[in-house]
């Protein structure tokens, strides 16, 4: 496969949160901000970058019966691993994410990729897939997590917008918010693409 | 059954390098993780008794039994132990609630600080700010706190609340003498 | 030192069933929730076998947790441990359904699959530990959260088959116009915050 088309499919096409319904706990739970919905999109990042080069390269050692358990041990392991490093040098968003970063493991996108992907492509398209499938799970979960912060605290990755003035939707940063927040961005996202295919 | 115990042995030499992997980045990042969380301690207990020299833990079972207590420190000025720091986790609407006091020998709360929570930003997490923290100082600690309400945010400012009274109480109980 | 009074006990059900709710506010088990849930029958199946799993998982991880990581010092390898602990558990649940009952197995079969990667489970199981729940409470703890997923999914799955039938524009059909009702029905529960 052409590596710009598994960029595009990654990142537009078949975008993980808009169009395949993908990870929805942490897209809903951590995008109060801009800031902690890129924080979750680039961790995730890193776990997919990380599990589809190494079970792109052991695809051959791994007997078919046992296949999914040693998919998830080798995400548990970077998930582990991350947080750890997150922990580490990052403790502010680490505790924002909270019970959010062990829960990458259970994050279908991640059990996804390595099976529908990285177990069937080489090693490079692997990579390029991961990277592109994380940074379109990023950018969702930073438009959420922006527009989410906007209405809800007028700012956006913490930089105050619209002044003391504005009234704070406080309900938006709140858990239905984040439904809401959701359910009309997928709906406007499908009236643009309806659009372009009339 | 050989082939199960093939594909079980197989996982767990996998399962094993992960144990390997991990175990290793664990002792690198371990340390600074450790060191960090003293040093917002130390650097909380310097904000909270400016003429502090040095601070000792308070390793006592009985000190430590007090519902809600994790963690005292003795701050000393020179020999004399000038008051104590002690750090209480409040359930918040969201998940524990880290909460550092600081009480002077004469029972006054010299301040506090949130060294860890997760409440929800902007409603829950205005508990860090500083004209809400503020409150607290000045107050003694043999009486109710009195601290105004937060709309919107009462379930976070009652677990601070809480957390502070836990450390009160454990100073009248056993610290203070 | 087990506490074991009623109240504290009740505060965890409640808590879980309805002001922490699982899914509707701590956004656990959001795939499922959304996945199989357009009819109560189906709904149900699901909620039953997520109860099933959920009680089942946190018993074995509180054991696999006290005496196992926390002796040896290796509470670095509590998510691996945790999520092999929920896939092997799964795997023996269908086998053992399948011989010994095909009835429930036609039922609650193919939801089995599914619950590995169901966050609640896991989620469950580290909130436990993060709570540092005792075995009773920890059993109080996963029955709360169970029956708080399966009402969320049950409930939904309701709205959702009136919704069927409903006149929806057209960039909502699908999962906008589920968004939108859950979000809702979020709303609705935000109402009991403050009950414990």
């Amino acid at each position: 496969m052409n590596m710009g088309n598994i960029v595009k499919n990654g990142i537009v096409r078949e975008n993980p949160v808009f169009i395949q319904f993908l990870g929805m706990c942490p897209v809903l739970a951590v995008t109060g901000t801009a800031t902690n919905g890129l924080g979750m999109g680039l961790a995730t990042t890193a776990v997919l970058l990380g599990s589809n080069t190494v079970i792109a390269l052991m695809k051959n050692f791994i007997p078919t019966k046992i296949r999914i358990p040693s998919f998830i041990v080798v995400i548990a392991t970077f998930v582990t691993m991350i947080g750890m490093i997150m922990n580490a040098y990052l403790p502010d968003l680490y505790n924002a994410l909270g019970i959010f970063i062990p829960l990458i493991v259970v994050n279908c996108l991640i059990l996804g990729r390595a099976e529908s992907f990285a177990s069937k492509n080489p090693t490079s398209s692997s990579i390029v897939d991961g990277i592109s499938m994380g940074l379109g799970f990023t950018l969702a979960l930073v438009v959420l997590g922006g527009v989410r912060e906007l209405f809800g605290s007028g700012s956006i990755f913490g930089v105050d917008l619209l002044g003391e003035a504005y009234p704070a939707m406080g309900i938006m940063i709140q858990p239905p918010g984040a439904f809401l927040a959701l359910g009309l961005l997928t709906a406007l996202f499908n009236v643009v693409i309806l659009k372009r295919i009339k | 059954m050989r082939e199960i115990i093939k594909l079980g042995l197989i996982l767990l030499v996998i399962t094993s390098v992960a144990g390997l992997i991990l175990g290793g980045v664990n002792s690198m990042t371990a340390e600074i993780i450790e060191e960090r969380a003293i040093e917002e301690s130390l650097e909380a207990i310097e904000t909270f008794f400016p003429d502090s020299d040095d601070a000792n833990v308070v390793d006592d079972g009985d000190v430590l039994a007090y519902e809600l207590v994790e963690e005292v420190y003795e701050v000393l000025e020179g020999e004399n132990v000038i008051g104590y720091t002690i750090k209480t986790v409040a359930n918040g609407y969201d998940g524990p609630i880290e909460i550092l006091t600081g009480i002077n020998m004469d029972g006054e709360i010299t301040g506090i600080e949130i060294l860890s929570q997760t409440e929800t930003p902007g409603l829950g997490d205005r508990i860090t700010e500083e004209d809400f923290k503020e409150q607290f100082a000045g107050q003694s600690s043999d009486s109710e706190l009195e601290v105004d309400a937060l709309s919107g945010a009462t379930v976070s400012r009652n677990a601070v609340v809480n957390g502070v009274s836990a450390a009160t109480d454990v100073f009248e109980g056993e610290l203070r003498n | 030192m087990l506490d074991l009074s009623v109240s504290s006990l009740f505060a965890i059900l409640v808590s879980a069933i309805l002001v922490n709710n699982f899914v509707l506010s701590r956004f656990l088990g959001i795939c499922p929730f959304l996945g199989v849930s357009k009819q109560v029958e189906t709904a149900f199946g699901m909620g039953m076998a997520v109860t099933f799993v959920m009680s089942l998982a946190s018993i074995i991880t509180f054991v696999v947790q006290n005496y196992i990581l926390n002796p040896l010092g290796l509470q670095y390898m509590q998510t691996i441990m945790f999520i092999l602990v929920i896939a092997s558990l799964v795997q023996l649940v269908e086998m053992v359904i399948q011989k010994t009952s095909p009835a429930l197995y036609q039922s609650l079969g193919v939801f089995l699959p599914l619950i590995t990667t169901n966050c609640a489970v896991l989620g469950l199981t580290i909130l436990n530990i993060q709570e540092n729940y005792n075995i009773v409470e920890t059993i109080v703890h996963a029955i709360g959260a169970a029956v708080g997923f399966s009402l969320a999914i049950v409930l939904f799955a309701a709205i959702r088959e009136k919704l069927e039938i409903a006149n929806v524009p057209e960039p909502f059909k699908g999962f906008p116009i589920a968004l939108l009702t859950a979000g809702l029905m979020s709303l609705a529960f935000l109402g009991f915050s403050g009950l414990v």
